[in-house]
């Protein structure tokens, strides 16, 4: 059997009001995308072949879902003029869709079943159907002829129901009827090791946060102080929620950052967006203190890149000397000690002095305590390459690459709020970027670079 | 944003419309300033302000601190749903007295509750 997926824009025109940087069909109902639902349910039907057909770009979704391996199915993808009907996306699919018996997913909508249902039924052989009026979900056998698809079949049975998603309402209300009633049906992401809770990785909270279930918390999530979630709540991957906030039956999506002493409840939060999840009222707050997007605006501003560049200025000068006395006979003897490096949000490489193989011995020690192994970085920043303060510059590896992948910016400086702390590698590192991201002032970044050169300097290289 | 001020029996009625954010709000103070002159007790009437962020919130509230340093209050009416968000997310609304409408704020100063 074979599932062809219309994902028409016609259905989901709330979704760009509401969420405007989110291509509609991976807009997250408890923090896993709308399609990934579509997916597994065609993954408990044993398909393994899916056809994608957008009426939009189909670039996000293509990125998102690649060739489909990582599910397990063999994803491929077609486009559709925003007029064409389901018979003509048919007809233009006409070679996939008449090999197999066929499902068809049409439109936006929440496919409503129970995951262990489902896969009891589909083994026993029943014929899986649905209540559903508007006859999104259409099985079609490899006989049919095309020209009956507007007639096909729609059972009345209770094992699937079809729900419309048709306004932001209904999303808030079904994200939480999934989260507090029907968790177990479907698959969600992150860790449960106890019922109702799930976690993702890199989530931090200090002693004096609570939690109370249902609850279902993203990727690196940092809590402060005294801060109180749950029940009901559903936070996304990158956010942060600064202290003595209390966030009801709720909904924060990715990449926002929540202020300090908030009342959420009944509400979602959209980066700088408040919506109501009982009325549906939504505003855009401008001011970037009560919420906001994490975002590096101060980062790429004029005025910080170019007080950073004349600072680099004067360290180039002020290192030239110490470069060419000490450094070039350490490398004449020693060779040169570089690895790999990521400079920016595309994975872009360049091989720079590494202090970790530096610091094996003792010249090298001593170059570090006078921060030469940065030199060849700060001739990056005058070429407007990289920052002076920044996100870390990480090393080229698969942990490192996934780490720039998940944060919602990545612009990496010489000089950076991780190593000015005396934090060890792993899992807390991104934290310490995160928390970058979202303080970043011309005067933070001051601060960082004045603590991380007299740390060097008193103390050395330590990581 | 437009500001209309009322003395109804002592009691200041300000109508707020439009927006109320960081561009504005120092113009509300001021002209809360001047009418502090007049009336101590105010009701801020807020069907026409469409919006409000965290500055707008604050200055309202460095208006109630000045009208409590009087002896006076300021209580809300008509605040729409999007503005209430606001209210309702930084439990402002634990600091005010909001009514419905215009009359029972009115009211609210002869019971004095």
């Amino acid at each position: 059997m074979r599932c062809l997926i219309y994902a028409k824009s016609i259905d989901s025109t709330w979704v760009k009001d509401c969420f405007p940087e989110v291509d509609r069909y991976l807009l997250k109902l408890v923090n896993k995308p709308l399609l990934e639902y579509y997916l597994d349910f065609a993954a408990i039907l044993k398909i393994s072949s899916i056809r994608i057909v957008s009426d939009t770009s189909i670039k996000e979704i293509e990125n998102h879902f690649k060739d489909g391996a990582k599910w397990g199915l063999d994803i491929s993808y077609s486009l559709a003029r925003p007029e064409d009907s389901l018979k003509s996306v048919y007809l233009k699919n006409m070679s996939f869709c008449r090999e197999e018996d066929l499902i068809i997913l049409d439109g936006f909508f929440f496919i409503d079943y129970d995951h262990n249902n489902l896969i009891s039924y589909f083994e026993e052989s029943k014929i899986i159907s649905c209540n559903d009026i508007n006859r999104h979900l259409i099985y079609l056998s490899k006989d049919t002829p095309f020209n009956e698809i507007p007639q096909l079949i729609c059972y009345y049975d209770q094992s699937i129901s079809v729900r419309e998603i048709s306004s932001v309402l209904d999303y808030y209300k079904l994200s939480m009827e999934i989260l507090t009633r029907k968790n177990k049906s479907y698959v969600l992401p992150g860790y449960s090791n106890e019922e109702d809770a799930f976690y993702g990785v890199n989530f931090i909270f200090p002693h004096t946060s609570q939690v109370t279930k249902p609850l279902m918390i993203g990727n690196n999530v940092r809590f402060r102080n005294n801060t109180s979630v749950g029940p009901a709540a559903i936070i996304g991957n990158n956010v942060i929620i600064d202290a003595n906030t209390t966030i009801t039956e709720s909904i924060v999506y990715e990449d926002t950052y929540v202020s300090s002493d908030l009342e959420l409840s009944g509400k979602i939060i959209y980066k700088n967006r408040l919506i109501s999840g009982l009325t549906g009222d939504s505003i855009l707050l401008t001011d970037n203190i009560l919420v906001s997007q994490i975002e590096m605006g101060i980062m790429t501003s004029f005025f910080n890149r170019f007080v950073q560049w004349m600072i680099s200025l004067f360290l180039v000068m002020v290192l030239l000397l110490p470069w060419l006395i000490l450094y070039l006979p350490y490398r004449l003897l020693k060779g040169k000690p570089v690895s790999d490096f990521i400079i920016n949000k595309n994975l872009a490489i360049k091989s720079y002095l590494d202090p970790e193989k530096m610091k094996k011995s003792s010249w090298g020690r001593f170059l570090l305590h006078l921060q030469l192994d940065k030199f060849g970085l700060l001739l990056l920043v005058l070429s407007a390459r990289i920052l002076l303060v920044g996100n870390q510059v990480f090393r080229n590896n698969t942990r490192n690459r996934k780490l720039i992948n998940d944060l919602p910016v990545y612009t990496p400086g010489v000089y950076s709020l991780f190593e000015s702390v005396d934090a060890e590698h792993g899992n807390v590192e991104i934290f310490y970027e995160l928390e970058y991201i979202n303080n970043c002032s011309t005067i933070y970044n001051l601060n960082i670079l004045m603590r991380v050169i007299w740390k060097r300097f008193c103390h050395g290289y330590k990581k | 944003m437009e500001l209309n001020f009322v003395n109804q029996n002592n009691i200041g009625v300000l109508h707020i419309v439009g927006r109320l954010d960081a561009y504005n709000s120092s113009e509300l103070k001021s002209y809360f300033d001047q009418i502090s002159l007049e009336t101590t007790n105010h009701v801020f009437e807020m069907g026409g302000c469409e919006f409000i962020d965290s500055t707008g919130l604050g200055t309202i509230v460095a208006c109630l601190k000045a009208a409590s340093q009087n002896g006076g209050d300021i209580r809300l009416a008509n605040l729409q749903d999007k503005p209430r968000m606001v209210f309702d997310i930084t439990r402002a609304y634990k600091i005010f007295h909001i009514f419905d409408d215009i009359d029972a704020a009115l009211m609210s100063f002869d019971s004095d509750f």
